[in-house]
């Protein structure tokens, strides 16, 4: 009965699975997809407003797009999110470090 | 921090819930491949081999930054009092998930670094040697650098010193802030590159903060620069 049930779990999971070893590293599956969730449609307020969810001395990564426009993203935020889909100037990037 | 797009098409990036070599894989939602979101490069998935391009990004405060960009824009975001990593980072013990030790390593595994590529070789600067508002200026594998790193000791630049033909020697200076003074007698930002009065910018070396151990993972045969 058990190794029906075990048959049928192993039957259900998605296919195909990743390659649990790559380049001699073993693959962990830690968390469901999106558990995390990544920020894909982001939201921006100006410098100016910023001051109030901001500290000093809060670390940022900062990126200036193709076309002049100066974009910071908390990286205390980023911990929670890990990856930002963002549009600057036109230019898709995947905000992560 | 890279271009999402392959060809002429563009990838959305969400977090796989895997982890390999201790670093978070991203999957794109296009095509299900897993990319390491250290090397750019998809490791499973149709898209297996491809590498992002990098887009170049600085790590400094809020405070350097606004001053820098006035005009900067801002991700949304609740008011925060730290980092979720905040009781990782303060015990050495925890390396990762499942505590792997690291062998006859040259450096305390949880060191942050400044990770960087020169020539094709991977490089270590380790955080805790560099001294916040102060430049150093060392020659790795013969390439002449500057590394500037900001006041609150977060932020960290590399630029090439090599400026056409010449190279040049830097001293920090007090205004504007985050500048320093060239041995041609201009004045560069660190943050941007950009000489005050305009003109040719430096070269800027893309880094990656990383944790010794993680850095490592991916490149054990970077070499750890020492100022």
């Amino acid at each position: 009965m058990a190794g029906a049930l075990a048959a049928i779990v192993l039957l259900s999971l998605p296919l195909p699975l990743a390659p649990q070893v790559i380049d001699g590293e073993q693959v962990y599956h830690v968390l469901p997809p999106d558990a995390i969730p990544a920020i894909y449609n982001p939201e921006f307020v100006t410098g100016r407003k910023a001051g109030r969810i901001m500290a000093s001395w809060e670390p940022v990564l900062g990126i200036v797009g193709p076309g002049g426009t100066a974009v910071a993203y908390s990286t205390w935020h980023l911990d929670r999110h890990e990856i930002v889909d963002d549009v600057v100037d036109g230019l898709p990037l995947a905000v992560t470090w | 921090m890279y271009v999402r797009t392959v060809g002429s098409d563009t990838l959305t990036f969400g977090v796989s819930g895997l982890l390999w070599k201790d670093a978070m894989v991203m999957y794109d939602r296009e095509t299900g491949s897993n990319w390491s979101h250290i090397t750019g490069q998809a490791i499973t998935g149709p898209l297996t081999g491809t590498v992002l391009e990098t887009y170049p990004a600085v790590h400094t405060t809020w405070e350097a930054w606004v001053e820098a960009y006035p005009k900067t824009k801002v991700l949304k975001k609740p008011v925060l009092y730290g980092s979720s990593y905040k009781s990782y980072d303060a015990d050495p013990r925890r390396l990762g998930i499942h505590g792997r030790r690291l062998a006859r390593s040259r450096l305390p595994a949880k060191s942050k670094v400044i990770g960087f590529q020169l020539d094709g070789a991977a490089q270590a600067l380790p955080l805790p040697v560099l001294e916040p508002g102060s430049i150093i200026q060392p020659t790795v594998s013969g390439v002449p650098l500057l590394v500037y790193t900001d006041p609150a000791g977060e932020g960290v630049t590399i630029w090439r010193r090599e400026l056409g033909q010449a190279t040049l020697d830097f001293t920090l200076s007090e205004k504007p802030s985050h500048s320093a003074r060239a041995s041609d007698g201009r004045v560069f930002d660190l943050l941007t590159g950009r000489p005050t009065g305009g003109g040719e910018p430096l070269v800027r070396i893309q880094t990656t903060k990383a944790y010794w151990f993680g850095w490592h993972n991916f490149y054990p045969e970077s070499q750890v620069v020492t100022p």
